[in-house]
């Protein structure tokens, strides 16, 4: 079955529908013909009917609305008045920028598109070479998984059963040490090879106005942040709660900017149907996969074969990143997701490893995977939004040094769970 | 082989026990009848097992009622038991039951392995009488009527949700069986019990029909006989269950109870709601399973 | 065929909007709930308990009302590294095999999802939650979807004949 799948999706057939052809001829095969796949329909009911998916769209608005009023701006601007000059400035601010706005946007093509589409002319205009003008727009984008509110965390709690609350949490730290690591990384780079990113001049603001549009628009729009991961942790609400009052706390916001019009919350809303549209369909062939490849025994079978096979559970953890990393070449996040989650899911539970602790560096993982060439979403969205002289070669040599970046970080959570886990077990 | 599946988690205590019962039955009924274990709720949801044994996607389900109400609005009802289940094959009960689903789910009852086990409401707010006006409490449906009569506010959440909730203020309390509370970790979360309890709560292994009727005699007998034997052990739970108290005291539970005459009215209450809803939703069978039921 | 096209795509638009609505309806919702819950305004309400009920019926129907739409718009991910590794007339060919397995798939999917619905509607079959609602509401929603995107699925193929002997430029990926 999963060779089945995967053969159709390598043909160019939409991931959900080779879920779905697959899943038909599981119900003939394995419950018994017509009744099977009558049941096989039922079932597609209750795979997206779960309230611990509610917050997918949620989170998908906020990064819409964020993106579509425009408000998206006022945040860089308020970023970069506070930035001093130094090495690669303006790939700093667009580092330091895209961590805002991971702290309020639940979908990381709205951070690249939004980031691409705004610093990048700029960049390029002051003469910064291709590759270091889309690598830190697109490494940050990544990272915006990371940082809650962040939609594919939520389906990987979903799915694998891990608390919700704790993995969002728990992405906070290894996110933000991406993110200093990148800025470190792009002063380094730049002060080595200054033509990189040539210095320029920029207006220097003092006093007030120096402040003025961080503390009337960043700070506010942080607030966001604080009252989604405030009320999860301090316990006013589920993530799903948490969920909607952010959402309805950034349209507030966006309103009291007199930035929101109908027409740009209808564009908003397009996009937030879009997105969660194709995430919720793959969802709907994709469990109704797991539950035949559950029923089939197949799921079982390799189970205990892995676990029966006396491997150290440390190793078997690490080829299963391997694993994750490698299919990250290929297949998109939720496919990801579901293609391993019935299988590595059982093998955590039998190794008794802390759950938030594998799922935190599989969302590393997945970050990865929007990154990796040829096939990373964000290379893509990148390239959507750039003009035509950055050639996708430079794209790809772009996003390297960050790829390399979070593979430490992976090693780093691995070695030292802490990373991961001290967070989640102070605040929930 | 008949394949078998479970519409509790694996993990659970209660599938445990199936698990073990399935492996008798394998090793004595060699060349006669062989059961296959599928799993929990990862190969068919829980509120599907019903259907997935009327329709034959799988011969035999380990599911309580309240599961599959979306087959048969009666499956509910034998909560209401009074009888155990050792009477109703005596008087006439599990016959009548064996009539209604086969009639209305093309299902087999073979056996009820879960009973003498009471409901309970579970508060984080002491009351004085049973006035449950103004609490949020969350309840399944085997709760609701019950809970709504005495003026409480229902919701509905996932299972996983409920320990959250709990911590949070978001419910003020909620209804679960006597035991099955330490596999969820609730019992840090909760401060009260009260008591007494009410109904019995049931859960079964039940057979498609079609199925049932194509066996061959000797593997039908086989399979009869050691549902029955599985049956016969439910006094089992009554010494668990007051352990399971025992567990809950000291985990620091507390008991909350009225005097004599105000818990007769609690337990009557809650019959009389219960009923009352039973026949409301099977004007057909309802009064008939009460006079096997009820005492 | 080409006006009728054209209506079929508005068809599926409106359906997109109605998910759009659904989706500022879940986010007011819930907020109304928790505000409820916590701030005690209306005596008698305390929360809405039926919040979490109706918003997993939503995310069902905006997965269903969007899925045709999105595959009208090309916007259903798929993985096209082999697409575009084989010379484009192959890849053309490619997609003419897909499009037929998801005809056919969608189309006995629209035949046993009706069936179940029918099968419920004549059972009357409850769904008994907080709230107590016929089945078959929320099961019917299947066949009409599928319908659809089988309908759709013979315009996509129409588009396919008459356009480039290339593969399509279709979404590769989610966000
Ligand atoms: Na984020
Ligand atoms: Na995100």
């Amino acid at each position: 079955m999963l060779g089945g799948s995967t053969v159709l999706l390598f043909l160019g057939l939409p991931v959900a529908f080779s879920f779905l052809v697959i899943n038909l001829l599981g119900a003939l095969l394995f419950l018994g013909g017509e009744p099977g796949l009558v049941q096989l329909a039922r079932n597609c009911i209750g795979s997206v009917a779960s309230f611990s998916l509610t917050p997918i769209p949620l989170f998908i608005l906020m990064g819409e609305v964020l993106f579509h009023t425009g408000l998206a701006v006022k945040v860089i601007d308020g970023v970069e008045r506070l930035i001093r000059q130094v090495p690669g400035r303006l790939a700093v601010v667009a580092v330091v920028a895209g961590t805002v706005f991971s702290a309020i946007s639940g979908s990381t093509i709205a951070t690249t598109a939004m980031l691409g589409s705004l610093m990048l002319p700029v960049m390029l205009a002051r003469g910064y070479h291709p590759t270091m003008a889309t690598g830190p727009l697109m490494a940050i984008g990544a990272v915006d998984m990371l940082i809650p509110p962040s939609a594919l965390t939520v389906l990987l709690g979903s799915l694998s059963g891990i608390s919700i609350s704790k993995l969002l949490i728990g992405g906070v730290v290894p996110g933000l040490i991406l993110s200093v690591a990148f800025v470190v990384y792009i002063i380094a780079r730049v002060k080595m090879n200054p033509k990189l990113a040539p210095p320029s001049n920029f207006t220097e603001y003092h006093g007030w106005a120096k402040l003025k549009p961080f503390v009337q628009y960043v700070i506010p729009l942080v607030s966001i942040f604080v009252v989604v991961v405030a009320s999860m942790s301090a316990g006013w609400a589920t993530p799903t709660e948490s969920a909607a009052i952010g959402a309805l706390f950034t349209i507030g916001l966006a309103a009291c900017y007199r930035a929101l019009t109908l027409r740009n919350l209808m564009q908003s809303l397009q996009g937030t149907a879009a997105i969660s549209g194709m995430i919720l369909f793959i969802i709907l062939g994709a469990t109704t996969f797991s539950q035949i490849l559950s029923f089939s025994g197949a799921s079982n079978g390799l189970v205990d074969l892995i676990a029966g096979a006396g491997l150290p559970p440390m190793a078997v953890i690490a080829a299963m990143m391997l694993l994750l990393v490698f299919l990250g070449l290929f297949v998109e996040q939720v496919s990801m997701m579901l293609i391993t989650l019935p299988i590595y899911m059982p093998l955590v539970a039998k190794y008794g490893v802390d759950p938030v602790w594998f799922g935190v560096m599989f969302l590393i993982c997945m970050q990865l995977g929007l990154l990796l060439p040829p096939h990373g979403l964000l290379l893509m969205t990148m390239k959507g939004v750039a003009p035509p002289e950055v050639r996708m070669g430079h794209i790809f040599q772009a996003v390297l040094p960050y790829i390399v970046m979070s593979l430490l970080l992976l090693a780093l959570v691995f070695f030292i769970p802490a990373v991961a886990v001290w967070l989640p077990k102070v605040l929930v | 082989t008949l394949r078998v599946v479970s519409a509790f988690p694996e993990n659970q205590f209660y599938v445990k026990r199936t698990i073990e019962w399935i492996e008798k039955v394998n090793k004595e009924g060699k060349g006669v009848l062989q059961l296959n274990f599928i799993g929990g709720p990862k190969a068919i949801p829980t509120f599907e097992v019903g259907k997935a044994v009327q329709s034959g996607v799988v011969d035999i389900g380990f599911t309580t009622g309240a599961f599959y109400t979306n087959v048969m609005p009666e499956a509910d009802i034998l909560k209401l038991s009074e009888t155990s289940a050792a009477e109703q094959r005596k008087n006439g009960g599990y016959d009548l039951i064996n009539k209604i689903w086969a009639e209305k789910a093309n299902m087999r009852y073979l056996a009820k392995v879960v009973e003498f086990t009471p409901f309970h409401l579970y508060l984080n707010k002491k009351i004085d009488k049973p006035d449950l006006t103004g609490l949020k409490i969350r309840i399944t449906p085997v709760y609701r009527d019950f809970f709504q009569a005495m003026g409480a506010s229902v919701m509905t959440t996932a299972p996983g949700e409920v320990y959250t909730a709990l911590e949070r203020g978001v419910i003020d309390g909620y209804g679960w069986p006597i035991h099955a509370l330490f596999d969820l970790n609730w019992q840090e979360k909760t401060k009260y019990r009260v008591d007494p309890g009410f109904y019995n709560a049931e859960v079964g292994l039940v057979m498609n029909l079609t199925k049932y009727k194509a066996l061959p005699q000797k593997a039908r007998d086989f399979l009869d006989q050691h549902a029955l034997a599985y049956e016969q052990q439910n006094d089992f739970w009554k010494s668990y269950n007051q352990n399971e108290a025992k567990r809950q005291a000291e985990a620091g539970i507390q008991v909350i109870t009225f005097d004599a005459a105000t818990n007769k009215a609690y337990v009557e209450k809650a019959n009389e709601v219960g009923w009352a809803a039973a026949i409301k939703s099977s004007p057909q069978y309802g009064e008939a399973l009460k006079k096997v039921l009820a005492k | 065929m080409q006006r009728l096209e054209a209506a079929y795509a508005r068809v599926l638009h409106a359906l997109a909007l109605i998910a759009c609505a659904l989706i500022l309806g879940m986010t007011l919702m819930i907020c109304a709930d928790v505000f409820l819950r916590n701030v005690r305004i209306i005596p008698s309400m305390v929360g809405l308990a039926w919040s979490s009920e109706i918003s997993e019926a939503m995310l069902f129907l905006i997965t269903m009302l969007t899925a045709p739409w999105l595959l009208s718009r090309g916007q259903h991910i798929r993985v096209d590294i082999v697409l575009r590794a084989v010379p484009p007339i192959v890849g053309w060919m490619f997609e003419w095999i897909v499009d037929v397995l998801a005809f056919g798939c969608c189309a006995v999917i629209m035949y046993y999802s009706g069936r179940a619905a029918w099968a419920s509607y004549a059972a009357s079959s409850l769904s008994i939650k907080t709230l107590v609602t016929p089945e078959w509401w929320l099961l019917s929603v299947l066949p009409v979807s599928f319908a659809l995107l089988t309908l759709e699925m013979v315009f996509r193929m129409r588009r396919l004949y008459l356009g480039p002997r290339t593969p399509r430029d279709d979404a590769v990926s989610t966000g």
